[in-house]
């Protein structure tokens, strides 16, 4: 079976033929297999919604191919049912939002897809639970509403679409500490039992590393990096020098190392990381197993 | 000079949204304010400039009240306020005329506006990007033009609701220093976040919930308060997360390290 996405030496320009031609994406080749857990980090203006926009072909490559399931999306004309299988939240969730009461917004892409009015109720009850936002009155209008409870609603109106791909833009901005751990715990279990694909634009590094089995790293329209968390922060000096940064953790742990401790500094796990610091600790007694400091 | 908030109270349409908030800023002090989703704080910091009006209580600016209809001019020039939302406040096309906006409403003459802009710009590291469409900049760059254009106004006090929300770790440390050269040239930061590591060097730290003024203290004891944090859906940040277990484990500080400086120092000695 071939790749669920994959992009061949994509490029894409903005405005082209004019002064304000800007090129977001340049050659950019990506496979990405059914049931994995992604997700995509980079400096501001590295290219993360340039290049998700193309999962569903709201962005077309000026050169280059991208396959979706089998179709290539500059070539069908069947972009609804690719849609369908790819559903896709916006960085800023206004920009989505549209109807007059939230039970309307949520119903939005149903209707749209012809599901029974009874249907879309069973659905919409289950997906407000899912993200802790029942208790808002269904016929609120979804302008008058708090910014994280604007993102839970454009995050519920995909969701309960039940789309074969999850692609979302910067979901954990706006949501409380407790929300975003919740939301995460959520589409990973979706992820796990129904195999759901998901891919997450994030600048929560240490959130979402925790639950993605792949990070890409986008640099100036670039992939640089592609590979597990752990080998992705193996690598600190290049992640700060394109100036995005690395979890906390790992900025700890590096800093420490730096100053001579011998300790990996890779670790995403608040225990493994205390372990290491408590063993670290222990050898202090024995000046000998301090490492030799780096010069600089 | 400070802002005061007194007893205040606002609701929409009759839906009460905040209670009884107290608390007082002076100029070069730093507070910051976090809580769940939907507990007040954006609809606190429309209180805090006069956008809205206080339904009881009051809010005072260097003395004059956001009542005052006849002041709101002064009071908006004082208190500049970031919204969650840039969308919500960039007004022109093109960057640099949006950062001159808050300026050229004030008056200012024109000479002294392109000097804000550039200093404003620079400051964010917008500076390249001057003369392009603001519909045409990714998220995180639109969420720095807006801190721009309050910079560019010079206010006493700055209102930053969720003004890192779009940007990556540089991006967040650099807002950040900015706001912490702000406080030592004298101006009043209300710094409104759910990353709450970002708040380790506030003077005070208030936690709203559900409206009202659930506790406040110094960073220290706020961000190191696990029970208070989780029981009103907030997390004790990472390194601070950290520090606990590492004491569970047997190491001894004396205080809680904060911030990485400070426990790479103390794990040191
Ligand atoms: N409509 C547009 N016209 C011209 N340039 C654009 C347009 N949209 C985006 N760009 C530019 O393309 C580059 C990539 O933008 P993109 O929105 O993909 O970045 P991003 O990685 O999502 O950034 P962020 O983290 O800030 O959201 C940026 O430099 C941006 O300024
Ligand atoms: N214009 C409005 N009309 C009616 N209700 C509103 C309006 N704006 C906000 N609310 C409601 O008031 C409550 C507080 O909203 P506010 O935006 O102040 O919360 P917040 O603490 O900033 O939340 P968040 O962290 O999600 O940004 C929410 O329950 C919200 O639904
Ligand atoms: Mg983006
Ligand atoms: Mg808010």
């Amino acid at each position: 079976m071939s790749s669920l996405i994959e992009m061949n030496d994509v490029w894409y320009q903005y405005n082209p033929d004019s002064p304000l031609a800007y090129w977001a994406l340049m050659g950019v080749n990506l496979r990405i297999e059914r049931g994995e857990f992604i997700s995509i980090i980079g400096p501001t203006g590295s290219g993360k919604s340039t290049l998700i926009q193309h999962f569903n072909g709201l962005l077309k490559p000026a050169k280059g191919e991208v396959i979706v399931d089998g179709v290539d999306i500059s070539r069908t004309s069947d972009l609804k049912s690719i849609r369908k299988k790819v559903g896709m939240v916006f960085q800023y969730p206004e920009t989505q939002i549209f109807s007059e009461t939230i039970y309307d917004e949520l119903a939005f892409g149903l209707r749209n897809y012809g599901y029974s009015e009874d249907e879309i109720e069973e659905r919409i009850e289950s997906v407000t639970k899912k993200l802790g936002i029942d208790y808002l009155p269904l016929d609120k209008s979804p302008f008058l509403l708090s910014g994280g409870e604007m993102r839970r609603i454009a995050i519920a109106s995909i969701l309960a679409m039940e789309p074969e791909v999850f692609v979302l833009d910067e979901p954990l901005a706006n949501l409380d500490p407790q929300g975003r751990r919740e939301l995460l715990r959520e589409i990973d279990s979706l992820n796990k039992k129904e195999s759901l694909t998901v891919i997450i634009v994030s600048h929560d590094l240490s959130e979402v590393s925790r639950y993605a089995n792949r990070i890409i790293v986008l640099s100036e329209g670039k992939i640089i990096m592609d590979g597990p968390p752990k080998e992705i922060f193996k690598d600190v000096e290049k992640l700060i020098d394109i100036s995005l940064g690395v979890p906390q953790l790992v900025e700890l742990l590096y800093n420490l190392y730096k100053r001579g401790a011998d300790i990996p500094y890779n670790i995403l796990d608040m225990e493994e990381a205390a372990k290491v610091i408590v063993k670290w600790r222990k050898s202090l007694g024995n000046r000998d197993k301090l490492r030799t400091i780096p010069t600089a | 000079m400070s802002i005061e908030v007194k007893n205040l109270s606002f609701d929409y349409e009759g839906i009460s949204v905040l209670r009884d908030v107290n608390f007082q800023i002076d100029r070069g002090e730093f507070i910051g304010i976090a809580g769940p989703n939907g507990s007040g704080k954006s609809t606190l910091a429309r209180c805090l400039n006069g956008i809205f009006s206080p339904v009881k209580g009051e809010v005072v600016v260097d003395g004059i009240s956001v009542k005052d209809t006849s002041k709101q001019w002064i009071i908006r020039q004082t208190v500049g306020l970031v919204f969650q939302n840039p969308d919500n406040q960039l007004v022109a096309s093109i960057v640099e005329e949006d950062v001159a906006f808050g300026p050229e409403n004030l008056g200012i003459p024109p000479a002294i506006i392109r000097e804000r802009v550039q200093y404003a710009l620079e400051r964010v590291g917008l500076i390249n990007e001057r003369k392009r469409p603001v519909s045409s900049l990714s998220g995180g760059q639109k969420q720095r033009v807006a801190i721009a254009g309050i910079l560019a106004m010079r206010p006493e006090y700055i209102v930053l609701d969720e003004p890192t929300s779009m940007l990556d770790p540089v991006g967040r440390k650099e807002v950040l220093s900015t706001v912490l050269q702000l406080k030592e040239e004298g101006v009043g930061i209300i710094y409104i976040t759910h990353h709450l590591e970002e708040l380790v060097y506030a003077d005070k730290i208030i936690l709203l919930y559900k409206g009202e003024v659930f506790k406040e203290g110094s960073a220290r004891e706020i961000l190191t308060d696990e029970e208070t944090l989780t029981r009103i859906g907030l997390e004790i940040p990472e390194i601070p997360a950290l520090s606990l277990r590492l004491k569970g484990l047997g190491i001894d500080f004396n205080e809680t390290p904060l911030t990485i400086e400070e426990m790479v120092n103390v794990l040191f000695n």
